[in-house]
């Protein structure tokens, strides 16, 4: 069996998002396929003529960077676009192969562009975690570093990139360790007991097992609560502006863009389709979509439109509804059930330059209790008012920002504290199979049985076993050689 | 040169000790013509160190032993001087039988028992040389110049391969007890390419009982019922023949102060001991340097046999010199006027070097030899036996071209044993550990039997006796489940009283005589009230049977779900002739330990140390392109 004889290219970049783009070329071939759609030097001047070969991607060593501009395969005279180009060299790159990364700017057409071309010059488009696998598989990552790294790389702000290098800086093991050593202490003391029954220290001490399981039991609490955040960290949060049509929900959320991404008219059901954008507030990812109205008694095309809203709810994170300040709509038993449970909803009264200054003390108390009424929701978070805005006023739209990100953070609640935060889904449900089985051993705690109908030590031995295991299996560590480790440097047993 | 003196056999069995006698028994057993050669036939199943079998894990080993018509059991509840059930409070999974053995009576025994099995041939001299024909086995060469045809070896040589013992700063080349240590056989393995280690092991001092103040020393008394072999239990034979006493005695400060003074005299300080000695039998010297803090440690004074004076003293395991030796044991309240019958020592030897042996005990890369037993860097009497068991039956069933029998680790402790020995990097005589198994509630010793004498009776271990024994109890057993899991009972006063007295209530009008037994606190005894339809003439195993079971079912139902996730790893096979080298990817160590240890399965291969969780993905990638450029 050899080794991947592909060369696969794709952007290493997530799309649509930043000002540069980066495209990755991995694979023996890597070097021979950039030198045919790049070449040194400024953009093709009057006086075109060809790089010498020093300048070839193919000669250059690793980690050496030259600037020059990407084009059609062998077309110097076809440009596409300003670019470095950075070379690795096997081993020593992020997949262990032969690598050159293009940086170009990140139009949509630049990208659609250089991608033709390198396919068109010989390589091959790289599927979802394409370089990860190939980086595992050269031995450059081990598993928990490999799925940080796919984290990292569908990071779209600040925040989440740090979740994910903190992964790779080890403060998940770290904290994992600790847990497993807490663990181990007590594993220790009940295999004494259980394998040298005589030794004087072993008594079998099953009230340190029992505070041992409620102790990491609520470690585990805390780090599987951080998951969520992690979640909303690299997914961003999900922030749906609904509302009947019209309402202005397209207008805000322009406004909140800062560029004209739905279509606005003033006639009412023009956004048919959902439209999402992620935003950067303050460092946090929001994905903010513009749903269609929710109109009963909608055509065809618009219930499309309203059954895409209807998904969006259900994904959402956080949601706002929309009432025009003029002729408020407010939502009805339909719209009522198409809100999830769990889901925040709050009410905004938009277009408030619709009406008149004076009246608008009155209508933004009116309208709160309206609502409370009959959604038996909040109007607000605690302690705020309900929100007020204008597009041509620009008024409230701090606030909502604002109020987007607090409710952010809320979320993360006082796990920020924990400076760790669990991203990935594998490590995530290892973390919930640790606490079911240690959780088990807390429920038999709270039964309050006797001493000879409690949980006897061999059983209580195998559940912290194997709350230790999955834990373990997170970075890959042998349990049963570490609780012996544990047990001999501990305890002094011998014939 | 031709040999005056030749013969020919199916296999020959070199050595005798508990490995060598269960593997001449079982291949003898399954029909083949075995040779079992010692250097002294008055060191058969010799118990050099600790005159007691079982224990924690151990005593689950002889159990399955015994399960598989292995002879340990027998022997031992014959010669039994003390039987103790270990764990009692801790749950029936971690149950251990334990007995002080009678050393002479023990090996008077087993000597009878391989002299009875036909098909058998027992002989006394010395294997120096290990024969081959290319790479296959051909025979052996002996001390006194016979030459014996066989194209199966079985290796059990013990602690004997180029053995020496250290007693401070004396040194001579000898085996466990003084016997002859088997030199040229270590160079003859040596030159047909095996690859040995060095390990360490020792022993304490044996001292008189006239010297011993019992007075003052703490009394350790013996059960008066308990069995190992199923054979006695069945027949309803569980009273010990024996209850001997044992003694616990203290070290003190005058004790360490003695020894920290003359540590300096260690053989672990002269450089006298070579080899890698078991953490979890420390020597005393090791236990004070360790442990500084402790201003006592245990001991255990053990009757080694019938009618003998000799004390073992369990704790007190030590290579400092003689003078020493005495100073410490006298300095123990109670041992002030105690002298020594037989030293102190430590003993170093050689045996294989890690990735030397296959999962069914076969050595690598030359046909027809096996190894059993601490040449397999085991260390205790049960784990040897339980191996030499194994190396037996597949020595047989390779002679028949048949596959190798491979226990697996939610089999049996045995199998765990053997997998641990192949797969892990042993740097230190390794000791059976209920820890060690991940399966402990499954694997107890109590259902041994129902574990593995089906399989035993397949194999062609188990006879007809046994057999007979077994089958009545299993639909015994399932007959009584059975009733138990139908029959129920209604929930009057009288039972709701009952229940309360062990913290317990029933919500229902009636309930099911086995769903009362799965709950703690209630057994056979507490229910006989209120169970009329139950058989006069239940055994007690069977009784004791239906209760673990129906207790530990709930358990094992969460367990069997761990199981089944890492079975799709175990079930991954991974073919012969893996190209290793060929994989890039794998880390360098993994890829070296791989190659060398080559696991049969991708769960084995993770159990490896130094292959990583990355290997292993490494390693799954590698397979599912190896597979797919196959279709």
């Amino acid at each position: 069996m050899r080794l991947p004889t592909t060369t696969i290219a794709a952007f290493a970049t997530a799309p649509g998002r930043s000002g540069i783009a980066v495209l990755r070329l991995s694979g023996p071939a890597a070097a021979n396929i950039a030198d045919r759609v790049f070449t040194a030097g400024r953009l093709p001047a009057e006086d075109f003529c060809e790089a010498p070969a020093a300048d070839r991607l193919s000669s250059l060593e690793g980690y050496r960077a030259l600037y020059g501009y990407v084009h059609r395969p062998d077309r110097p005279d076809e440009p596409i676009d300003e670019a470095i180009a950075l070379r690795f060299v096997a081993p020593r790159s992020y997949t262990g192969e032969d690598t050159v990364e293009f940086s170009v700017h990140g139009s949509a057409a630049v990208r659609q562009l250089l991608l033709e071309s390198v396919v068109a010059a010989g390589a091959e488009v790289a599927g979802p975690g394409d370089f990860t696998r190939r980086a595992v598989l050269h031995g450059r990552k081990d598993l928990v570093q490999a799925e940080a790294i796919a984290d990292l790389i569908d990071a779209t702000v600040s925040r989440s990139a740090r979740a994910a290098l903190d992964q790779l800086s080890g403060r998940l093991s770290a904290v994992l360790a600790e847990l497993r050593e807490t663990l181990y202490e007590s594993l220790a003391a009940l295999h004494l007991a259980i394998e040298f029954p005589e030794h004087d220290e072993a008594t079998p001490d099953t009230a340190h097992a029992y505070d041992t399981a409620r102790q990491v039991g609520a470690g585990l609490d805390r780090l599987i609560r951080t998951h969520r955040q992690g979640r909303l960290l690299r997914e961003g949060l999900a922030v749906v502006l609904s509302g009947a049509p019209n309402a202005g929900k397209s207008s805000l959320f322009n406004a909140l863009v800062g560029e004209m991404r739905a279509i606005v008219t003033a006639h009412a059901g023009t956004t048919r389709d959902r439209v999402e954008v992620e935003l950067d507030l303050d460092g946090l990812a929001i994905r903010l979509s513009d749903t269609a109205g929710l109109r009963p008694d909608a055509g065809e095309i618009e219930s499309l439109g309203i059954e895409q809203t209807r998904r969006a709810l259900e994904t959402a994170d956080l949601a706002f509804w929309l009432l025009d300040a003029a002729a408020p709509v407010y939502p009805g038993p339909q719209d009522l059930s198409s809100f999830p449970q769990d889901l925040t909803v709050w009410p905004i009264l938009a277009q408030s330059d619709r009406l008149d200054k004076s009246r608008l003390d009155t209508a933004v108390q009116e309208t709160a209790e309206r609502w409370e009424r009959l959604t038996g929701r909040p109007a607000a978070p605690d302690g705020t008012g309900l929100l007020l805005t204008s597009v041509p006023e620009n008024r409230g739209l701090d606030r909502l920002r604002q109020r987007i990100l607090v409710y952010f953070e809320s979320l993360g609640g006082r796990e920020t504290e924990l400076s760790v935060v669990v991203t990935n889904v594998r490590h995530a449900a290892a973390l919930r199979e640790a606490r079911a089985w240690l959780r088990r051993i807390e429920d038999m705690e709270k039964q309050k049985l006797s001493a000879d109908r409690a949980l006897p030590a061999d059983v209580l031995v195998s559940w912290l076993q194997a709350a230790a295991d999955e834990l373990a299996a997170i970075d890959g560590q042998l349990v049963d050689e570490e609780i012996l480790d544990s047990l001999f440097s501990r305890f002094c047993v011998g014939k | 040169m031709p040999a005056a003196f030749r013969e020919t056999y199916d296999i020959v069995v070199v050595g005798a000790g508990h490995a060598g006698v269960e593997a001449a028994l079982a291949a003898a057993r399954l029909g083949r013509h075995v040779l079992c050669l010692s250097m002294n036939l008055d060191a058969i199943a010799n118990l050099p160190c600790n005159p007691s079998i079982g224990g924690a894990a151990k005593g689950q080993l002889v159990r399955e032993i015994d399960a598989l018509g292995g002879a340990m059991a027998e022997i031992a509840d014959q010669a039994t001087l003390q039987f103790r059930m270990l764990n009692r409070s801790k749950g029936a999974a971690v149950l251990s039988p334990r007995a002080q053995i009678d050393r002479r009576l023990y090996q008077g025994l087993m000597k009878k028992r391989l002299e009875d099995e036909p098909g058998l041939v027992l002989r006394q001299d010395e294997v120096t040389r290990l024969l081959l024909d290319g790479r296959r086995v051909s025979g052996v060469e002996t001390r006194l110049g016979a030459h014996y045809d066989a194209q199966a070896v079985i290796l059990a040589t013990g602690t004997y391969l180029a053995a020496k013992i250290i007693i401070g700063e004396h040194a001579h080349a000898a085996g466990p007890d003084n016997h002859f240590p088997a030199n040229e056989l270590a160079l003859s393995l040596k030159a047909c390419g095996i690859e040995l280690q060095r390990f360490k092991t020792g022993t304490p001092p044996r001292i008189h009982a006239r010297g011993v103040d019992f007075e003052r020393l703490e009394r350790q008394q013996a059960d008066t019922e308990g069995v190992f072999s199923f054979l006695n239990e069945m027949a309803g034979r569980t009273q010990a023949p024996r209850l001997e006493d044992c003694w616990l005695a203290w070290t003190n400060e005058k004790t360490h102060a003695i020894i920290r003074e003359n540590a300096w005299r260690s053989p672990l300080f002269t450089g006298l001991v070579e080899g890698t000695g078991p953490r979890y039998c420390p020597s005393i010297e090791d236990k004070i340097r360790r442990f500084p803090g402790r201003e006592r440690h245990q001991i255990f004074l053990e009757p080694t046999g019938e009618g003998s004076a000799e004390l073992y003293i369990q704790g007190m395991s030590t290579s400092l010199p003689l003078d020493v030796q005495q100073l410490m044991l006298n300095s123990v309240t109670g041992l002030e006027h105690a002298f020594v019958e037989r030293h102190a020592y430590a003993i170093d030897y050689d045996c294989l070097a890690a990735g030397e042996l296959d999962s069914s005990l076969a050595v690598r890369g030359i046909a027809g030899l096996w190894a059993a037993g601490q040449i397999c860097g085991s260390s205790g009497y049960e784990e040897a036996a339980a191996q030499g068991l194994v190396a037996g039956l597949n020595a047989a069933r390779w002679l028949d071209g048949k596959a190798p029998v491979i226990f697996e680790r939610d089999e049996a402790y045995i199998g765990v044993l053997i997998d641990d020995l192949v797969t892990k990097t042993i740097d230190e005589p390794y000791r059976m550990m209920t820890a060690r198994a991940e399966w402990r509630l499954l694997l107890r010793q109590d259902n041994a039997d129902l574990r593995l004498t089906p399989r035993g009776r397949e194999l062609g271990l188990v006879d007809d006796h046994r057999w007979a024994l077994f089958s009545a109890k299993r639909e015994r057993l399932e007959t009584e489940l059975a009733r138990v899991r139908r029959e129920r009972v209604r929930v009057d006063e009288h039972l709701t009283a009952c229940l309360a007295t062990v913290g317990t209530q029933v919500p229902a009008a009636t309930i099911t005589l086995a769903e009362l037994l799965a709950r703690p606190g209630i057994d056979y005894e507490f229910l006989e009230a209120f169970d009329g339809g139950r058989p006069p003439d239940l055994p007690d195993d069977v009784r004791r049977e239906v209760e673990i079971s129906l207790r530990y079912e709930g358990y094992i139902a969460l367990e069997k779900r761990r199981i089944a996730r890492f079975r799709h790893l175990e079930d991954r096979e991974l073919p012969l002739g893996m190209p290793w080298g060929e994989i890039s990817g794998l880390s360098h160590e993994a890829r070296d330990k791989l190659a060398r240890i080559r696991p049969r399965s991708v769960g084995q291969a993770g159990r490896i140390a130094g292959v990583s969780p990355a290997d292993i993905q490494v390693l799954l990638v590698w397979l599912e392109r190896a597979e797919r450029s196959r279709v």
